[in-house]
């Protein structure tokens, strides 16, 4: 997309140039009437708006879509909504931003929105204040850059492609990494370059490419809509690591605590095997009934001390999440699971008890 | 007998000229045949797709999010009011002007500035209405919207900009010519960019506004410099007579100006303004790359559906349809308006 | 209309050019020394003196790019003037012409040209009323009859609604003559009326120009019809290379020209 390159020299215009935007500040602030200095967390933003502004995708099965109602839903969505239902108490009362990749940490850092859940990859210059000064929350989606190939192909491995043609986006880290692993295991091969997703997809399908390689995520949902699905598998090779997670602006660590502990939250009922449908039971349970002396789950529903409190959070924050959107195995289930069209095995995104890699620090 | 030159639709003159169009020589008819053969297989694949194996369900499930985007269901009825009200004004100035009844005639120029307001108070609320937030238009109501928001600032711009450029002060003819000649010279997506990206970064923190005012900015301040140069074009072709007759009558010159010149200019420059009114149209598209949920942007949100996935072609014919029955009302209404004004032209 | 041969008000014949300064409101143009110089640097009017009296007519004749326009167009402010002195209906002009003088002036004054100028996208109506509603401001009912009557004096009543593009030459030059009158002129100003007509048309104008001078109205035509000029004009002034060349009554310019290039000219035209 020519959009992509051009607005990365936009912005990096803009950022150089952003010690000149203290001249709308200073003339604008005679009438402003909050000083930069004493800011409020958005935390405290959110609760008095009563409204959390989510920037998402708003088109990628599985992570963000709209159904014919017009409500948007997904992945990302659900982490939307688990953080109003612990900040507000009401997992609707969200705003939704769909922004392009380009867009994300503009919107960001002028506080369009206040959370970025938008398959965003962790990397260190995304996070880092000399970068895009993000403050990442756990990653809500291990993701991967894998290869797709024809079943009747017969390839497993990456040297069963050697000498083939694999069809890629432009202008992506995809065309690099996968330059890198071919390079250092010695494997020949060609590429063909397109700029949208369908025109590759295309390609492929019309065989100008015996592989198409792009993040695994994306792989799976451009498959589901292929004629016959499973003429088409995705191999085993992780060609990168692309692990999504929420964002939030650096500099204000009481509402990125919020967002973390909340995703925490998520995965911790996954492994306490709290879910949307016996929380009520567990809530009781734990209160009068056969848990009521198990202090570490007391805790962590918010019977018993003040854990949300210290967060800026209700203390039943995690029963608030859970209760609306289930926990991190529910969402993932409903959006990415074996009876959706966009079934990904959890792999990597299962809980650490399951061979996966999530795993939320204690509650204490 | 029968071989009368004049027997029917199929008289000997049509089939001398069809033989001379396209069977003239051997070569002309295998041209002919071939080009035949593949319009009909292409046209016949076309139709076999469309009724047998496409699947219209990714249309026919989410046609309120094409037309109404996300506006609340149960406000759903102001958004239909404001198409409907765009509908009749759209029939009305349509309609032969002798149909309608001389007010109704005169107020349709009123009309058509009135209805962006009026879309606003529907669409926004306020005045009784309840309030929807600008984030829930979408669809084919948010790209009228946008169009008819930036003609409605890019023409009245273009016009005081095509005005300044031939200005007697030499500081606002540069000013606007240095305005005219760089925006026409950046592309369009840029523009955009920049609305979209730049001005919320320059904005003091916590200072956002409105991201379908930004666009709609961005396209009439773009679109408005194009305008400028079609009126421009319209002035210049003013014979200078006309200003000595008006200067004669004693006409000042900003009466000269609105009463002799912009009249005619305008009426000159009527057909490719109307054809920057249709590009408009168009360029809106390009604001689904910005996040906004018009007609584009929300068929990519429809489209990440996970039931509807690989439904790309059903969704972009029917755009297609939609952005072609548009164009096709805004170039009718155009042509209908050079048509009522011609009456006054040169023979 | 009436075609009675044009009276001659005032004895005009005394009125000549190079007059005391003390000019009395009698003269409706006084021009003294009167310098054109175009910004090319060519200089198309030289020392032009000139008067012309209340409710004269005076015709100006001359071979093409003599400077005939350009003369009639200073008196109306069209083009400014690099020296002497110009007077209009008692205002004066100067080289930098003062734009409320001017405008002052064209209020007073009426101009019809050769192309006749209409406004195209205005009726014949709008195009008679345009001045006088935006420019005098004048109520917008009494405008319109009066320009009505005014259409009806020049025999294109019928046509008010339409066009000027639907309507013929003599027609539209008809027209332009009935917008001009309506700012009731004190002097009307004539660029070769009827020089873009058929022959046949020619005649309905001159008509019209005729009845307008039978009513007294002080006019300044530019024009090559000698039989016009014979019967209606107090005085041809004929101009040659941006000069006057000679001034007389037109029986005895068209009869006995003294000067050699007018002969010359209306051995050419005659
Ligand atoms: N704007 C101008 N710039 C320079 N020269 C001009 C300009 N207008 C007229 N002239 C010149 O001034 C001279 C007088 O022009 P003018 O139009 O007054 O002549 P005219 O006597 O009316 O001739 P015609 O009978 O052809 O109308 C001509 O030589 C013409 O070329
Ligand atoms: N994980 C990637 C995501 C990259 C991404 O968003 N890609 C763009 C295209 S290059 C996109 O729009 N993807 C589809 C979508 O999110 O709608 C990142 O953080 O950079
Ligand atoms: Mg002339």
């Amino acid at each position: 997309m020519i959009g992509l390159a051009l607005s990365s020299t936009l912005f990096m215009l803009a950022k150089s140039l952003k010690p000149l935007a203290v001249v709308p500040l200073l003339l604008g602030l005679a009438s402003c009437a909050t000083a930069p200095t004493e800011k409020v967390s958005l935390l405290e933003q959110v609760k008095s708006r009563g409204e959390l502004k989510c920037g998402i995708s708003g088109g990628l099965p599985g992570f963000s879509s709209l159904n014919p109602e017009g409500a948007y839903t997904g992945l990302d969505v659900d982490i939307c909504r688990a953080v109003a239902a612990a900040a507000l108490g009401d997992a609707d009362s969200v705003a939704y931003t769909p922004l392009t990749a380009a867009q994300r940490f503009t919107a960001l850092s002028s506080g369009e929105i206040d959370l970025l859940s938008r398959n965003t990859t962790q990397t260190l210059s995304r996070d880092s204040g000399g970068g895009n000064g993000l403050t990442f929350a756990p990653v809500v989606f291990y993701d991967g850059q894998g290869v797709l190939v024809r079943q009747d192909s017969g390839a497993t491995t990456l040297e069963d492609l050697a000498n083939q043609t694999f069809c890629a986006k432009a202008g992506t880290t995809t065309e690099r990494n996968l330059n890198d692993v071919m390079q250092a295991r010695g494997i020949p091969f060609e590429l063909l370059n397109f700029n949208e997703d369908q025109d590759r997809n295309q390609a492929y399908l019309d065989e100008r490419c015996a592989a198409m390689t792009a993040d695994r995520s994306s792989l799976n949902s451009a498959r589901s809509g292929f004629e016959a699905p499973d003429e088409h598998v995705i191999l085993d090779e992780v060609l990168s690591k692309e692990p999504l997670a929420p964002a939030t602006v650096d500099g204000d660590a009481q509402w990125g605590d919020a967002v973390r502990w909340v995703v925490y939250g998520l995965m911790a009922a996954e492994e306490w095997g709290i879910t949307q449908d016996n929380i009520d039971a567990q809530v009781a349970s734990a209160t009068s009934g056969a848990d009521q002396e198990n202090a570490a789950l007391r805790r962590f529903l918010g019977i018993e001390g003040d854990l949300g409190s210290k967060l800026g959070l209700p203390n039943d924050f995690v029963v608030q999440a859970v209760g609306a959107v289930g926990n991190y195995g529910e969402i993932y289930d409903r959006h990415l699971g074996p009876d959706t069209p966009t079934f990904i095995p959890r792999g990597l995104n299962a809980s650490y008890t399951e061979g996966g890699l999530h795993y939320a620090p204690p509650f204490n | 007998m029968a071989e009368s030159p004049r027997s029917g639709p199929w008289s000997r003159p049509l089939l001398r000229q069809i033989r001379r169009g396209l069977f003239a020589s051997p070569l002309d008819t295998v041209i002919t045949v071939v080009l035949a053969v593949l319009c009909g297989g292409g046209l016949w694949s076309f139709l076999h797709w469309v009724f047998l194996q496409a699947d219209w369900a990714v249309v026919v499930e989410n046609i309120r999010l094409y037309i109404h985007g996300r506006f609340p269901v149960e406000q759903v009825w102001r958004s239909w009011s404001w198409l409907g009200l765009l509908g009749v004004l759209c029939l009305a100035t349509l309609m032969p002007a002798r149909m309608l009844p001389r007010p109704v005639l005169r107020l349709l120029p009123l009309l058509w500035i009135l209805i962006l307001p009026i879309g606003l108070l529907l669409l926004a609320g306020g005045l009784g209405f309840e309030p929807v937030k600008s984030r829930f238009w979408g669809g084919l109501q948010l790209s009228l919207l946008l169009t008819l928001g930036t003609v409605l600032m890019a023409l009245p711009l273009g016009i005081l900009l095509a005005l300044a450029r031939r200005s007697s002060l030499p500081l606002l003819r540069w000013l606007t010519t240095g305005y005219i000649e760089l925006t026409r010279g950046m592309p369009l997506i840029a523009v955009l960019f920049f609305g979209q990206l730049m001005i919320p970064l320059f904005l003091p923190e916590g200072w956002t506004f409105n991201r379908v005012l930004r666009a709609v900015l961005s396209l009439g301040f773009f679109v408005g410099a194009y305008m400028a140069e079609d009126v421009r074009g319209g002035l210049q072709s003013i014979p200078k007579t006309q200003l000595e007759a008006a200067r004669s009558l004693g006409l000042s010159p900003l009466l000269t100006v609105a009463l002799v010149e912009l009249p005619q200019a305008l009426r000159t420059a009527l057909p490719s303004l109307a054809n920057q009114c249709v590009a408009s149209l168009q360029s809106t598209s390009l604001l689904a790359y910005l996040g906004l949920i018009e007609l584009l942007g929300i068929s990519r949100s429809i489209l990440g559906n996970p039931s509807f996935l690989g439904r790309h072609l059903e969704v972009y014919i029917w755009l297609a349809l939609l952005y072609w029955a548009v164009c096709i009302l805004m170039t009718s209404l155009a042509r209908r308006l050079e048509r009522t004004l011609k009456v006054s032209d040169h023979h | 209309m009436a075609s009675s041969a044009a009276p001659s008000h005032h004895s005009t014949s005394g009125v000549q050019s190079g007059d005391t300064l003390s000019a009395g409101p009698e003269l409706a143009v006084r021009s003294q020394g009167l310098d054109k110089i175009f910004p090319n640097g060519f200089q198309a009017l030289r020392k032009v003196d000139l008067a012309v009296a209340k409710g004269e007519v005076v015709v100006i004749m001359g071979p093409s790019g003599s400077g005939k326009s350009t003369l009639i167009r200073t008196f109306n402010g069209l083009e400014t003037i690099q020296g002497g002195h110009l007077e209009v209906l008692g205002y004066h002009l100067d080289a930098d012409n003062n734009q409320k003088v001017v405008s002052k002036i064209r209020h007073h004054v009426g101009m019809v040209f050769q192309s006749f100028n209409l406004f195209p996208h205005l009726s014949i109506l709008e195009n008679v009323t345009l001045a006088p509603v935006w420019v005098q401001k004048r109520d917008r009912q009494t405008v319109k009859k009066d320009a009505l009557a005014l259409l009806d004096h020049v025999g294109i009543r019928e046509q008010a609604h339409k066009y000027p593009s639907q309507l013929s030459g003599g027609q539209q030059q008809r027209v332009a003559i009935a917008r001009a009158l309506a700012l009731s002129p004190q002097l009307m100003l004539f660029d070769e009326p009827t020089s873009a007509l058929d022959p046949e048309k020619v005649k309905e104008v001159l008509e019209t120009i005729r009845a307008l001078a039978a009513e007294g109205m002080t006019m300044v035509v530019v024009t090559h019809e000698v039989g016009f000029a014979r019967e209606v004009a107090d005085r041809v002034v004929f101009m040659d290379e941006g000069m006057i060349v000679e001034e007389a009554s037109p029986q005895t310019f068209f009869t006995d020209p003294k000067e050699e290039r007018s002969q010359l000219f209306l051995s050419r035209i005659l």
